[in-house]
This record gives structure tokens, sequence and C-alpha cells, in this order.
């Protein structure tokens, strides 16, 4: 629903084509689940994923992410709706509907789907010995193109290996070269990571990041990791029940969530009600008093309910005296070690809001403190539904 | 993820959906066009032989379900299966639990077991158990007797008689154990044991842990195996027709082949009239089996290598192997080396003057051109029988895998079909069915393979629909994006990774068939003689040392070519009941 353009989306292919990367227009898929009801997948999504761009579907199971993911790939048929990648038409009404043998897209999928009865360099080879006979490249040229992505994967002496004997970051990575090496321009990834050491999943997600602003394609990434989104993405679509929550940067969906939901799935947010429009332009009625803010937030109806989200770590917290705006003294009631920062609940009246500040053992529970915000920080949300 | 929580059990809505491509390959031609000729197969013999023959006869057909011999020899079946099939259902069910859950496990005969008792075929091991124990000249008897001598007990005949109620229960006991034991252990394996250990840190103990935990969940493995025991014990023709027509015991499988080949002309009437009865029997079971089964309150396989601890059994551990080594014995060692003795005597004496043994029998047996023309042909039906049913099943199998239709489930649906008939029936349908004209296949192989093919396509379904089940989605997806189409995913990404499980049940289907004498009793005509007809004929007419020297030669081909092919082909995947 939010259409967000970068500015890196604007480039072009060396060949001088425009680059448009993946268009979807109002597209839903519906399911009926085993018990008759209807439960709708992907509801009414749009969505531009410019060219070159790592894009990521982030949001919790059943949001829908995977079933979108799969629409793009042609292996569920969406109920209506369109898909261009590419500027090719893949889906839509009028159009016949292109196979996935047919798409322009390499796919990682989320168990690597590698196949166990073919090496390391069959499997790799395999996109490009499909398709009409006499539109195959020849099996000298298919093997230097083999040899090179594998090269590219760092797995150049593991050609004639069998799957059984790759660890799983190299199963990663052979199913990364079979999902480059037709040269597709967009290559979609379904939760590639979630089955691979913590610590090794670091490394590959940036080496995957680092391959793909070298290769220059598109990705389309699915995951319910927030750290992980951030981290890879240059586009965020953070999704709820089959619906676009917010579409932007990383730093926009965190420090500029659009509405409640964002805000809370993405790191720790303070939501505090707002109860009327402030008396200035830039400042809430709260039931702590005027927050003062940064961005006033989307419009939406009158009657939804609105909150000031601030995030945890742009709080300070002191034991000391202190006044000004978006200010408020109050009691720890609880605090939490938490390694890099100590998280302290304080209570503000019928309110509680989360400090992330230094560990502090003067801050024990009980004590009274007085607590701020950055105004800079502090945006308005809309609740959902 | 939604959609691995929803995709398994949901149906995309038709509603205001564009245009779908319909592509029309030559893939899905050739899969259609094999359906169609299977079920074709199926429908066209069994529709013509209970509405066309049958349905015209209904108070012909009356009459004889309510004689006094039809109830008589249900009544033998009835008995007969229900003991035996109970008692191999125990010894099934003691040998899995030995075999996945104790320490007294010998991996080598886990997977040997279901498939050695086979390996000899059935009619060949019942006749072994002939000259084993009978009365008088039964060789287990007159080693007994010398024994029982030495303690001062002379007896003139026994101590054991095969020809009774217990002897014939026990070699029923003994064939239908492999049914029993396949399907429970498949099941014990696939009980995640997280469930049983988390019975246990809630404080059952191990009985308590068996009857709530263990047992309510391995009901439908229970349940298949009493199908199974029910299905092919009433179908069991090679046992009672060595056995219980010299005990004087008819059951109904016998009275329904010899109403066939020992009246002229055949009682067509009379043979499928008792069929009916036969087919009735199978689907209640099945009805039944489908209530318990039915509401999915079962678990389901957990975690791949989960191994529970495996139960010590201490000093329990070498009765336990004995259990098993003497089931092994007693199902195919035994019988078998008691051919092997007699297919080097002149004539069956217990008796053994180890100088007098000739090989003369072998030399006789290649000289007589119809039983040679018997190897040949069965060794040939079973290669057609099990290469074709293995490429057919695959191909079904993929059919419904791939896109989840009505007519899938149809074809699907058909092919289990003969599985419910019977091997019996299947054979009086295709003889009522293309044995005449217009089809004149009658004392053909043709007949024979295309009987062969129908009868075991439910088992090669039931291999290839649990090999492709083992194959993720998302192998076929990847080939898919991949850009592969029909052909080229199915041959080179779906067929090698079902191979393993096909290549067991081609071996499964090759001994089967090469000892096939259920339908071929009826099928194979002077025109085309094979194995288990051949061996019949001899135990009819009393050629003993002969007939034990051809299902010597039968045994061993069978044994080299499938334990050759298993060797090659890869292991059996452990799970698959036929």
């Amino acid at each position: 629903m939010t259409v967000t353009t970068h500015a890196t989306s604007a480039q072009s292919s060396a060949e001088g084509q425009p680059r448009t990367g993946v268009d979807i227009v109002g597209l839903r898929k519906r399911f009926r689940a085993p018990d008759g009801t209807i439960v709708a997948a992907v509801d009414d999504v749009t969505l531009h994923m410019p060219k070159g761009d790592f894009c990521v579907l982030l949001g919790p199971s059943g949001c829908g992410k995977t079933t979108l993911l799969r629409c793009l790939a042609g292996l569920e048929h969406p109920d209506e709706g369109s898909i261009t990648i590419d500027g090719q038409p893949v889906f839509g009404p009028g159009i016949r509907t292109v196979e996935p043998q047919d798409r322009p897209v390499g796919m990682v999928f989320q168990n690597y789907a590698l196949w166990p009865n073919m090496t390391v360099a069959d499997n790799v080879a395999f996109p490009l010995t499909t398709g009409p006979r006499k539109n195959r490249l020849p099996k000298e040229q298919i093997r230097a193109r083999v040899d090179e992505v594998l090269k590219i994967m760092g797995l150049s002496s593991h050609g004639s290996r069998a799957i059984g004997q790759l660890s799983g970051g190299q199963q990663q990575r052979v199913a990364l070269a079979r999902a480059i090496v037709a040269g597709t321009d967009v290559v979609l990834f379904d939760e590639p990571l979630s089955n691979i050491d913590a610590k090794v999943r670091e490394i590959l997600r940036r080496e995957l990041r680092a391959m793909q602003q070298d290769l220059g394609f598109t990705a389309v990434y699915v995951t319910h990791d927030q750290a992980e989104a951030m981290e890879l993405a240059d586009q965020i679509t953070v999704m709820r029940a089959g619906k676009v929550m917010q579409t932007g940067s990383a730093r926009d969906i965190y420090e500029r969530p659009r509405n409640r939901y964002v805000a809370e799935f993405i790191g720790t947010a303070n939501l505090i009600p707002v109860t009327s429009t402030g008396s200035e332009a830039h400042q809430v009625g709260t039931p702590i008093g005027p927050i003062r803010i940064a961005d006033p937030g989307p419009d939406g109806p009158a009657d939804t309910p609105r909150f000031v989200a601030s995030r945890a770590h742009r709080w300070w917290i002191d034991t000391a005296e202190r006044s000004g705006e978006n200010v408020w003294s109050g009691e720890i009631t609880n605090a939490v070690f938490a390694g890099s920062y100590t998280e302290y609940v304080v209570q503000l009246g019928e309110t509680s809001v989360r400090v992330w500040a230094d560990d502090n053992p003067e801050l024990a529970p009980g004590r009274k403190v007085w607590v701020g915000v950055d105004p800079a920080a502090c945006v308005v949300v809309l609740d959902h539904d | 993820m939604t959609s691995t929580l929803q995709r398994p059990e949901t149906v995309p809505l038709g509603a205001a959906r564009p245009q779908r491509a319909t592509r029309f390959s030559s893939f899905t031609l050739v899969s259609w066009v094999a359906a169609a000729v299977v079920v074709a197969f199926i429908v066209y013999p069994v529709g013509r032989a209970f509405i066309g023959e049958l349905g015209m006869e209904l108070p012909a057909v009356v009459e004889v379900l309510t004689s006094s011999r039809t109830l008589e020899v249900l009544r033998n079946a009835v008995v007969a299966v229900a003991a035996g099939g109970a008692l191999a259902f125990l010894i099934g069910a003691v040998l899995a639990w030995i075999n996945v859950r104790t320490d007294a496990r010998m991996g080598w005969a886990a997977e040997a077991l279901p498939l050695m008792p086979l390996f000899v075929p059935a009619i060949a091991g019942s006749i072994g158990w002939v000259f084993l124990a009978t009365p008088e000249a039964g060789f287990l008897n007159y080693w007994l007797r010398k024994l029982l001598a030495l303690v001062g007990v002379h007896l003139q005949t026994g101590p054991l008689d095969i020809f009774t109620w217990p002897g014939l229960v026990f070699v029923y006991a003994l064939y239908l154990t492999p049914y029993a034991y396949l399907a429970i252990s498949s099941g014990l394996q696939s009980l995640d044991p997280a469930l049983e250990e988390a019975a246990q840190v809630s404080g059952c103990g191990p009985v308590q842990t068996l009857f709530r935990v263990t047992l309510p969940n391995l009901k439908p493995a229970l349940g298949a195996a009493v199908l199974q025991l029910i299905t092919i014990g009433f179908a069991l023709f090679s046992v009672p027709v060595v056995i219980g027509t010299s005990a004087q015991i008819e059951v109904l499988p016998v009275s329904i082949v010899h109403a066939v080949t020992r009246k002229y002309p055949p009682d067509l009437i009379t043979a499928l009239s008792m069929s009916l009865v036969l087919i009735t029997i199978v689907v209640v079971a099945w009805l039944v089996e489908r209530r318990i089964v039915a509401k999915g309150r079962f678990a389901r396989i957990g975690g791949r290598g989960a191994r529970a601890a495996l139960v010590t059994m201490g000093r329990w551990k070498l009765p336990a192997r004995l259990f098993v080594l003497g089931y092994l014995g007693a199902t195919s060692v035994l019988p078998f080396l008691a051919l092997l003795l007699v297919s080097f005597q002149g004539f069956w004496t217990p008796q053994v003057d180890f100088g007098a043994l000739t090989g003369d029998n072998y030399v006789d047996l290649w000289n007589r051109l119809s039983v040679r023309r018997g190897i040949t042909n069965s060794l040939l039906l079973a290669l057609m029988t099990a290469t074709i049913t293995t490429l057919l099943s695959a191909l079904l199998a993929y059919l419904s895998y791939r896109r989840r239709s009505f007519l899938g489930r149809v074809v699907d649906g058909v092919i289990k079909v003969p599985a419910a008939i019977s091997h019996i029936v299947v054979g009086i349908a295709f003889l009522v069915a293309f044995a005449g004209p217009p089809f004149r296949w009658n004392g053909t192989l043709l007949l024979l393979v295309t009987t062969y093919v129908v009868i075991f396509l439910p088992q090669a379904s039931f291999y290839a629909n649990s090999a492709i089940q083992q194959i993720g989605p998302e192998m076929r997806e990847a080939a898919e994006v991949s850009g592969a189409r029909d052909w080229r995913v199915f041959l080179r990404v779906i067929l090698p990774l079902m191979a393993p499980s096909l290549v067991a049940g081609w071996s499964l289907l090759f001994i089967l068939s090469a000892g096939e004498i259920n339908a071929s009793a009826m099928l194979a005509g002077p025109g085309s003689p094979v194995v288990g007809q051949a061996i019949l004929d001899l135990w009819t007419s009393g050629t003993f040392p002969l007939l034990a020297a051809l299902s010597v030669v039968i045994t061993a081909v069978s044994t080299t070519v499938v334990l050759t092919v298993l060797a090659l082909g890869g292991r059996p995947n452990s799970g698959n009941a036929p």
C-alpha cells in the first residue's frame, strides 16, 4: 500500500533498458482452511520492489509473507491482482499465467531443496540444462559458467561432492549458486538462514549482502527475524495477516513506524495512549501529561486510537532531579540486566515505560528517578484494525 | 510461516481467478493414458464378472451362498484366519518390538525378516513343512522319535502332525506374520520416542506408558496390521491347498479355485458367488478399520533419526534373539532344507542315506520341457510384472502427488481395489473377461502378465506412495523454478529420489510374481505353464523329489536376483508395508 521509491532504484542496466524490479498490484490469495473458514493469506497487497534492491518481507508466522513469495515464483496461483517481474507481466487479468519454469527468477528454499541424487556441480548446472535443447548452452560453456559461480561462492573444490557431504553453510551457498547461475535478475529467498547456527548465520548474512551488491540482482527475502531484516534490507515490508503494514528503509521502519503493530514488532517501543491533540502543533496530551513529538503521524479516522511511540533506548534515566519538556519523575519497579544494557521499568502514575540504559547499581527497584525522552524520538502511531 | 501450515490441507478458491495456463504436455497425456488403461483393466473385468456374469444368475447365487457347503468352507476359513491371524499378530508384534525397540535387535534381521519368508514361495514352503511334520515320514518327527527313544519313549508315528487344525493354523501364522510385522514395526519406527519419554517424565511407569501412550498412538498401525491379516489371510490359497486338503479341511479360497479348475466346464457361478463372500469380508474389515482410524488424533512421524533409548533386555536378550532366529528358521530355513534334502533323494524318506543322494531330479527337471518352460515363463513374468508395475505405480503416484485433483483421487482409489478383492477374485475376473471371446487370451502369457500387474499394483502403489511422500514438495518446486518441465522433473529429480524404495518394491514384486499361485492356478494353462502351477501339479500327482528340486531352483534363482538387485540398488527403506 505504501509505495516507497528509493534513490538506489533509479539505476539502469548496462544495456540501457529501464530496470524495473518487481511490481505487485492488488494481489489476493485465499485458502480454505480444513475447518471451512477462508483465510486471506495475501490480502490486497500492492508493492514495488526496486531493481537491484535487497527487499525483505518481514512478519510473524502466518502473516502471508511466504505465500506472497511463492506467488512471485509461480508456485501459488493468486486469486486476483497482477505481478510484473522485470517488466514482464507474469500474472494478471487477461494474461496467460507464466509458469514457474518460465519466470525470470531464481529461488533459495528454506531447507535449500538441493537434490541429493546429484553432485554439487550437477545441482548448480541444472537450471542451465532445462528448456528446449536447441536453446541450451554448449556443454563446455555450462561447465565454465558453473565453475565461475562455484568460485564466486568459494566452493571451487566442492563441485564433485555429494550434497550430504556439505555443511549447512555450504549447502546454503550451493542453493544460492543454483539460484543465480542462470543469471536471472530476481532471486527469491524463503527464510534461507533459519536452519543455521546463530554464529554461522551472521557470517552468511554478511556474505549474502556483499554478494547481492556485487552481482546486482534484486533480492526478495522472507524472514521473521527483525535483526536479519535490519541488517540485510534496502527495503523492509512488514506484513500482518496478509496485509502490508508498512514499507520503507530499515531506518524508516525503526524510527518512523506508522502504526502500533510495526512499532511493537520491530525493537522495543513504549506506547503511551494519546488522549487529546495538544495545544501546540508538535504536542499531544497523554495520561502522563503533554508530550512533545517529532512526527504527528499518518492521517487516519479521527476515532482510531493513537499512541506516542518511542524506543526504549532513546530514553534516559537519572537519580538527580531534572526538569523541562518530556521529563517525568517516577519509581523503578523492575530492573533486568541484559548484558549490553539494563532494562528499567519505571512507573509514571498509571503508565509504565521501559528504559534501556547502562547498568547502574544505584538504580534499584523502589528508587525514585527522573526519566525523559528526546522529542525527536517520539512519533504518533495509529492503532491497528 | 503461514503456508507450511496451510498448504497441505487447503484448496485454493476458484473465484475470480485469472485464466490459468492450460499447457497440455506430453507428460500429462502419457500419465493420464496410463491411468485410464489401468482403470479400464480393473473396472472392466470386475464389472463384467460380477455384473455381466453373476448379475444374470441371482437365484443361483443365492443357492450357492446358502448351501451348507459354502457355510462350512467359510467357517473353516474364519477359524483358520482368526486363529492363524491372532498368532501371527502376536508373533509379529513381539518380533517388531524386539527389532525396533530393544537392544536385542539385530540390524540385518530387521530388514531380512519380512522378506525372507517370501524367498521360498509359500506353496513350496507349505510342502516343506509337510516334509518336516507328516506323522510318519516327516523329518522332524523322525528325529524327534529318535531323541525320544533315547529316553525310553517309543513312538510309531508323530509326535507332530501337520495335517490337523493346529498344524494348519501354525503354517497360516508363519506366512501371515511378515504382514503384521511390517505394519507394526513401521508404526513403532515412526512413533516419536519423545512421546514415551514425556509419559515417563510425567510419572508413568513402563506398563502405564505402554497402555496409555504407546498402544493408543499405535492404533493406526495395529489397525493396518489386522486389516492386512484379514485381507491376505482370507485370500491365502497355497497353505490350505497343501495342508488343508490332506487334513480334510477345505477353506473358502480353495473351494473357489477348485470350482474353476476341477470342474469342466468351469463352475464360474459358484466361484464368483463365493468370491462375493470374500469381498464382503474384506470390505467390512476395511470399513471397521477406517472408523477406528478415522479421527486423526494419532502421533505422526517425529524428528528423523530420533531413536528411543533401546530397552535393555539383560538376560532376556539371548532368548529374544533366539525367538527371532527361530521364526526365520521355521519360516524359511527349515522348510528350504527339507526341500533341498528331498530334491536329492530318489524318493522322499526320513531315513537319509547320504551315499544314495543323487542329482537325477535336477536332470529330470531339465528334461521336462513343460517344467523348463514354466521356469523361464515365471522368471520372465516376474521381470515384466515387477518392472511394469513399479514404473506404472511411480508415474501414478507422481500424478496424484503433483496435483491433487478429483480424477487423481479416483485413480488412486481404483488401483487399490485389487487389494480388497484378493488375487483369486482378480484371477477369476480376468478369466471371465479376457479368456473367451472377443479377446481369447486364454493360455497366453499376456493374460498372466496383465493379471499379475493388476494384482500387484496396490502393493507397488504402496511403495511408490510412501517413497514419494518422503520427497518434500520443494524438491519439485526447486526444479520447476530452475526451468525444468514435467518429464525432466520426473526423470531427473523425482524418480532418482524414489529409487531406493522402488528397488525394494521391485524386489518384493519379483519374488511374489515368480512364485504366484493364486491366480495362476486358474489362468496358467498348458500353453503358459508357470512354476507355482507346476509345483501344485507335481504335489497333486505325488512326485515329491521333482517338486522339491523345482522349489529349490526357483528359490535359488529369485533369491539371487533379489539380493543382487538390492545390493546394487540400495537398501530397502524401513517402514514400507506391502
